[in-house]
């Protein structure tokens, strides 16, 4: 399923998925994506890769519209109501016919989430107030998967409503059928071939935060786009540079002795404009970007910019991509790998996970502008991105757009707001007025 | 409400600033925000995670006892225990999976993979010359399942062995 080596070209090859109606509506299993191993296999029972996107509608949600749009939505996306299973050789994800259920919100997020021993689709919708959210297990989709799927169900819901919706953008119609190219892993579709390599663990300032895993600290800073893209201005940086280069300034502000590793915010890019793929599952790469301060106490804001800017744009040249993935690839289809026992390839993937986790300080997702159809974005105020902890890493920032309104999501698993306070207080010293929410207030 | 000490707005629900603790200031926001609260939880109720897999216990144990067993076995009436517990293990799982079906294809899966390990202790048998007919029967019981299994859903158990062991 979905293998590259097809004798085809991969471009033709992509069209003739893109024609093709998605085999998932008739089988009842899919392997899973390449970069989904590394979710699946480095799960633990009580912690799973979880993210949460969601969206913040002008009025109260009607629940039984909702359910409703939901269940046509979630037909349209195959792919994602799946749940996982383990195999003998590797994970697999095994389609589920049972609805996917739209709950009132009742609980802090990024609760574990049953995977294998559940009827449900590995993912959590939920509503509270105007809020509708959708909590993604890593291993089924991406953040721009979700967004996609999300998107179609906020779109739906308002063709419930009577809206008539021309352009879907970023959300799919419900009513058009699931195509091969958006359910197949895109990760094999895009390689080449090449060598595999070990990861390395690269030197890193790390920060062990006293964590509580029981325990998800949502703050959401609102900012206006222009003005973020304002204060970015005059250092000649991206949005992404920018937020970034804030993040490393407050861990060196926070930092109580002078920093001497190189402090690396890790950056999801999203690949699928890149090669051109329209994809429901994953198809994003981590990228990382840094500074090293040498144990210097006098490090400028300034000198960060200059240190970060093109650093991300080098990395994320297409064949600096096509590298790395097919490099994933081929460690995948290693005929000694392939059969070893997946409890032993855990072992070493865990290994694996967590010398990546340790590679860098922090997370920044930027997921960018959440594109609604013309006839239902003025109903939605805003959109919200935000990363569950992992073992390692217990503070995790991400971001994500509509209209001219930025949600910068910061989650943590400890009560210590200082990283929160010392980002958002740059940023409003900068000149970028924020609006401060948190699941954790009085 | 804003915080004058993290110059941020907030919603006027909040008495404390949540980024850094101090009571807020009611000076009118800069931004023309709206509140979307989220539900009053601060502590997380108990994850919606079954409970460990009891037959995953059971099995640990029973494959603990396998061993000993085979290791203390001097005779055959010993090693039968060791397929007995086995059996006892295969047909635990098949009868839970009774209420599933797609849970029953998987106990079928299950069964095979009891061969797998009663194959295994035939050559451990072999090797340390213990005498192993107990295994040789429980191995052909299972086979006995399992074929019997894939001659009464035939497509959904090759999908299943071709999910479970696709490599």
């Amino acid at each position: 399923m979905g293998k590259a080596s097809s004798a085809l070209p991969q471009d033709d090859r992509k069209t003739m998925l893109a024609s093709q109606p998605s085999p998932l509506i008739t089988s009842r299993w899919f392997p899973i994506d390449n970069a989904s191993n590394l979710y699946a296999l480095a799960r633990r029972r009580r912690w799973n890769r979880v993210f949460r996107v969601a969206a913040v509608l002008d009025e109260p949600i009607d629940s039984d519209l909702m359910q409703q749009a939901l269940t046509d939505a979630a037909k349209r996306f195959p792919s994602l109501c799946a749940k996982l299973r383990d195999g003998f050789f590797w994970c697999y994800l095994e389609r589920t016919d049972e609805t996917p259920m739209l709950k009132e919100e009742d609980a802090l997020p990024f609760r574990p989430m049953p995977l294998t021993r559940t009827n449900q689709p590995n993912f959590r919708v939920q509503y509270y107030g105007c809020r509708i959210s959708l909590e993604m297990f890593h291993a089924i989709a991406d953040a721009p998967g979700s967004f996609q799927f999300l998107a179609s169900i906020i779109t739906r819901y308002y063709e419930l409503k009577g809206a008539e919706v021309a352009d879907y953008k970023a959300a799919f119609n419900c009513a058009d059928s699931p195509t091969a190219l958006e359910t197949t892993d895109p990760y094999f579709e895009t390689a080449v071939d090449c060598k595999a390599r070990n990861p390395k663990q690269l030197e890193t300032y790390y920060l062990r935060e006293p964590s509580n895993k029981r325990y998800a600290r949502v703050t959401h800073g609102v900012m206006h786009v222009s003005d973020l893209k304002a204060a970015a201005k005059p250092y000649g940086v991206t949005i992404t540079e920018y937020l970034s280069a804030v993040i490393i300034k407050s861990y060196l502000d926070r930092a109580a002795s002078p920093v001497t590793k190189p402090i690396r915010v890790s950056i999801p890019v999203n690949l699928r404009r890149r090669f051109d793929i329209v994809s429901a599952r994953n198809f994003v790469y981590m990228f990382d970007i840094g500074f090293d301060p040498k144990g210097r106490t006098d490090v400028t804001f300034e000198e960060i910019c200059n240190a970060l800017k093109g650093q991300l744009q080098k990395k994320t040249e297409k064949e600096n991509i096509l590298a790395e993935i097919s490099a994933n690839v081929s460690a995948q289809k290693n005929p000694l790998s392939r059969r070893v026992p997946q409890p032993l390839k855990r072992l070493v993937l865990k290994n694996n996970y967590k010398k990546s986790q340790l590679s860098f300080t922090t997370f920044l997702s930027n997921y960018g502008v959440l594109e609604l159809p013309d006839s239902v974005a003025p109903h939605v105020r805003r959109a919200e991105f935000v990363l569950g902890d992992t073992p390692y890493q217990p503070l995790g920032f991400a971001c994500a757009s509509i209209g001219d309104v930025l949600t910068l999501s910061v989650n943590a698993n400890t009560p210590d707001m200082t990283m929160a306070r010392l980002v958002f207080r740059f940023l409003t010293a900068a000149g970028v007025p924020v609006y401060i929410e948190s699941n954790f207030h009085e | 409400m804003r915080c004058m000490q993290c110059d941020v707005d907030l919603p006027d629900s909040y008495h404390v600033c949540p980024l850094c603790g101090e009571a807020v200031s009611d000076t009118p926001n800069q931004l023309p925000i709206e509140e979307a609260p989220y539900p009053d939880v601060t502590q997380s109720v108990e994850a919606d995670v079954p409970a460990a897999y009891p037959n995953k216990h059971v099995l640990r144990v029973i494959a603990v006892l396998c061993a000993v067993f085979l290791l203390i076995g001097q005779s055959t009436l010993w090693t039968l225990f060791t397929p007995i517990l086995l059996g006892l293990c295969a047909l635990f799982y098949f009868v839970c999976a009774l209420f599933e079906k797609g849970k029953l294809l998987r106990s079928g899966v299950c069964l095979l993979s009891t061969v797998a390990v009663a194959l295994v202790l035939q050559v451990f048998g072999l090797l340390l010359r213990l005498p192993m007919l107990g295994i040789s029967l429980a191995a052909a019981g299972c086979i006995a399942v399992f074929v019997l299994l894939c001659l009464l859903f035939p497509a959904r158990m090759r999908a299943q062995l071709q999910a479970t062991f696709h490599a």
